[in-house]
């Protein structure tokens, strides 16, 4: 694929033969043709010095990315009556990302080294309702995709998705030696279209970035009553079944559970609770494959915490 | 809800308080003296609505207000309908013997020409505004009149492409049916997932997250039990039936026509015979910008199919009088054929139809000058046609609420009045 500038395009008033010229949003209008081509102006033009809010826009998004809640939100919403929580701050990340040469990298390693982004999400009844000032860790929605590969990783699901991506793979080699480059033409793997289906499900603009949880029914459907909470996880082919051929005792059992979908061992109440649990259902597949499901659809697998 | 970030757990509280019929919500006073005052009492019909969308915008000229014989007309002609005097396209045959139920109103005309802004105005009757998202219809009539112990959603919206809660908060987003030929994805409980394992299930689960919530909770994690917990009820209801439209005979859908928007007008019927209040149906590509006349038969067809037999069977189950039927798109189009024989967006002078809920058929309200260019007599504002719809419902429009930064808004904008000829 090519991209190139067409060098025309120009915009004219409907039905006559006025040509509208292009202006910049404070109302100058770019030199025509000084730097070549109009995409190359505009670049020019948002890359500028004068520009300050190019890098408080990126810097926004940024710390808005890594803390579930921006300076300005929504993130693209700068104006007058949106003022940002922490000017200072805001204003401070912005010169440093522009007088280095908008350096992306730089500006992340910033941020994840800040105090304020080594808090816990824990809180008190003090801070219980602060969302905009970073007393704590806000928790966050992982994002589709996360959730998606979330649910490939723990139910085993991964591996084999792989081998049959594999398999894919060979067989357009095979057509590729066939019929040549055409043959890849719309061509999308296995686990792409997985993941598309998954998104539209999950599909949700707000979701991205956003600390205001926008969960919808359809979501909690599929996480209550899809294939990857109940087929992937049921039967003797199902993530619950090896558990149960690889460890004997409950508690192992229990904590290999947790240590899959929570990367933690269970606490003392916790595992009290669902020993009871294993232990009411006669130590049963169908017990663990309860307490597997209860986890898949905790909150504290669903939320970056 | 991305415009407030410092309200905490009080808002959202405040406002599911409200559906469950707390007072407190309801900042008392309303607009001085208003039209829909001395309507309310006497009018108000609808238990439920059924919205059929017309994405992309409709052409007026060619459905609801044809201009035979003028040269912004095309090849297209028009049909004498079941109510004399009252014409409508050759493309809406089966709509035209049901006009007795119908109120086509040919003086809409707005303020936005672009698909994204005209559609939330005439779903909200609020121009966009930076400072504040409004709810849509849909999720206004959940809001004020939904039912707490109700199994399913209020609101279902069929197809997509309407707008969602605004500052209502995510609990009365439209619940979307992407294909109505098949039931929604994972609704209906999975074979080894039976009601006593699942409400097992859920039990263990409202024990495990008690912990987590007491330390990390607040607003995210209470939503997303909320919403579980919907989805729980949902999947467990008889009344989610509903949404299987394999349930009903061969003969009926295909009075609807096999078609999406035809399969949807079905299901929305079923949903409202259940209890749902609002069901929203698209109906896309409407946005006909060139070659009109090839494809706007087949589009109407579609239309004229689902519609009408949506109309005739809520008459012949007794449901018309409490269920409004409104069938609206983004804009009308252009009267002027362009250069490339389609028409382009017309927000000044268009049209759309209106039946059942305590309309009176049989009837068309304002009208367009001979050639279709403007509204030549009773024009019809966004607003107007969402009071109208509060009314419908007995919502009172000047019913003010207060949104998350802390303004009072009405329920719709103050300029919007009641259109009376709709309920007298």
């Amino acid at each position: 694929m090519r991209v190139y500038d067409r060098k025309r395009g120009e915009v004219f008033l409907p039905d006559t033969k006025t040509k509208i010229q292009p202006k910049f949003l404070h109302g100058a209008s770019p030199a025509t043709d000084r730097y070549g081509n109009r995409r190359e102006m505009l670049a020019n033009w948002i890359l500028s010095p004068d520009n300050k809010y190019f890098s408080q826009a990126l810097v926004n998004r940024m710390w808005g990315h890594f803390f579930g809640s921006a300076f300005v939100n929504p993130v693209d919403d700068f104006n007058a009556t949106n003022l940002p929580s922490h000017p200072e701050v805001l204003a401070l990340l912005a010169e440093d990302f522009k007088q280095n040469g908008y350096d992306l990298k730089r500006l992340i390693r910033i941020i994840v080294n800040t105090d304020v982004y080594k808090q816990a999400s824990t809180f008190s009844r003090n801070n219980a309702e602060d969302h905009r000032h970073y007393s704590r860790a806000l928790m966050r929605p992982m994002s589709p995709e996360q959730l998606f590969y979330s649910l490939m990783r723990v139910t085993d699901y991964e591996e084999q998705m792989e081998k049959v991506a594999k398999k894919q793979e060979e067989r357009m080699k095979r057509r590729m030696k066939e019929q040549g480059e055409d043959a890849m033409m719309g061509n999308v793997s296995f686990i792409d279209r997985a993941l598309e289906r998954f998104t539209v499900v999950f599909e949700n603009d707000e979701m991205g970035e956003a600390v205001d949880f926008t969960s919808t029914i359809t979501q909690a459907l599929y996480l209550m009553n899809g294939d990857m909470s109940n087929e992937r996880i049921e039967g003797k082919r199902g993530t619950v079944f090896r558990i149960l051929q690889k460890y004997e005792s409950e508690t192992r059992r229990i904590e290999e559970i947790f240590l899959m979908t929570l990367s933690r061992l269970p606490t003392r109440a916790e595992l009290r609770l669902y020993s009871t649990y294993v232990r009411r259902l006669r130590g049963s597949q169908e017990a663990y494959e309860d307490i597997f499901w209860v986890q898949v659809n905790s909150s504290e697998f669903f939320f970056n915490h | 809800m991305g415009e407030c970030n410092d309200c905490g757990p009080s808002r959202r509280e405040f406002l599911t308080g409200a559906f469950g019929g707390i007072a407190g919500l309801a900042v008392a006073g309303s607009t001085p003296a208003p039209l829909w005052a001395q309507l309310m009492t006497h009018r108000a019909k609808a238990k439920a609505c059924i919205l059929l969308y017309m994405g992309g915008g409709q052409s007026q000229l060619d459905t609801w207000d044809p201009k035979p014989g003028k040269d912004t007309a095309g090849p297209l002609k028009s049909i004498a309908t079941s109510v004399a005097g009252i014409h409508l396209s050759q493309n809406l045959p089966k709509l035209a013997t049901q006009m007795k139920h119908l109120a086509v109103i040919r003086s809409m005309t707005t303020s936005e020409g672009s698909h994204e802004r005209a559609r939330y105005l005439i779903h909200t009757g609020y121009k966009p505004n930076v400072t504040v998202k409004h709810p849509g219809m849909g999720s206004i009539v959940w809001n004020e009149l939904g039912n707490r112990e109700f199994e399913l959603p209020q609101f279902v919206s069929v197809g997509g492409g309407t707008t969602d809660a605004g500052f209502l908060g995510p609990i009365y987003n439209p619940f979307t049916v992407r294909d109505p030929s098949k039931p929604p994805e994972n609704l209906y409980p999975k074979a080894g997932l039976n009601e006593k394992r699942f409400d097992r299930r859920l039990l263990l689960l409202k024990k495990a997250e008690k912990e987590f919530s007491k330390s990390r909770g607040g607003d995210a994690t209470k939503a997303y039990h909320e919403v579980h917990e919907k989805a729980g009820r949902m999947m467990t209801s008889k009344l989610a039936k509903a949404f299987d439209l394999s349930r009903e005979k061969a003969a009926i859908r295909k009075q609807y026509g096999q078609t999406r928007f035809g399969q949807g007008c079905l299901m929305a019927r079923r949903l409202v015979e259940v209890g749902v209040k609002f069901v929203e149906v698209n109906l896309g590509g409407w946005d006909n910008h060139r070659e009109i006349f090839n494809t706007i038969g087949a589009k109407a067809g579609e239309l004229d199919l689902g519609m009408g037999t949506l109309i005739a069977e809520l008459q012949k189950r007794r449901m018309l009088d409490e269920t409004l039927v409104i069938c609206m798109g983004d804009f009308g189009r252009t009267p002027k054929i362009n250069a490339n024989a389609g028409r382009d967006h017309y927000p000044r002078a268009w049209s759309m139809a209106l039946a059942g809920g305590g309309v009176k058929g049989g009837q068309v309200i304002g009208s367009t000058d001979d050639r279709g260019f403007n509204v030549s007599e009773r024009p019809v504002k966004a607003a107007d046609l969402c009071a109208s719809v509060a009314n419908a419902f007995g919502i009172n429009p000047g019913k003010k609420r207060i949104t998350p930064a802390g303004r009072p808004i009405t329920v719709v904008d103050k300029e919007g009045e009641v259109i009376k000829e709709l309920f007298s």
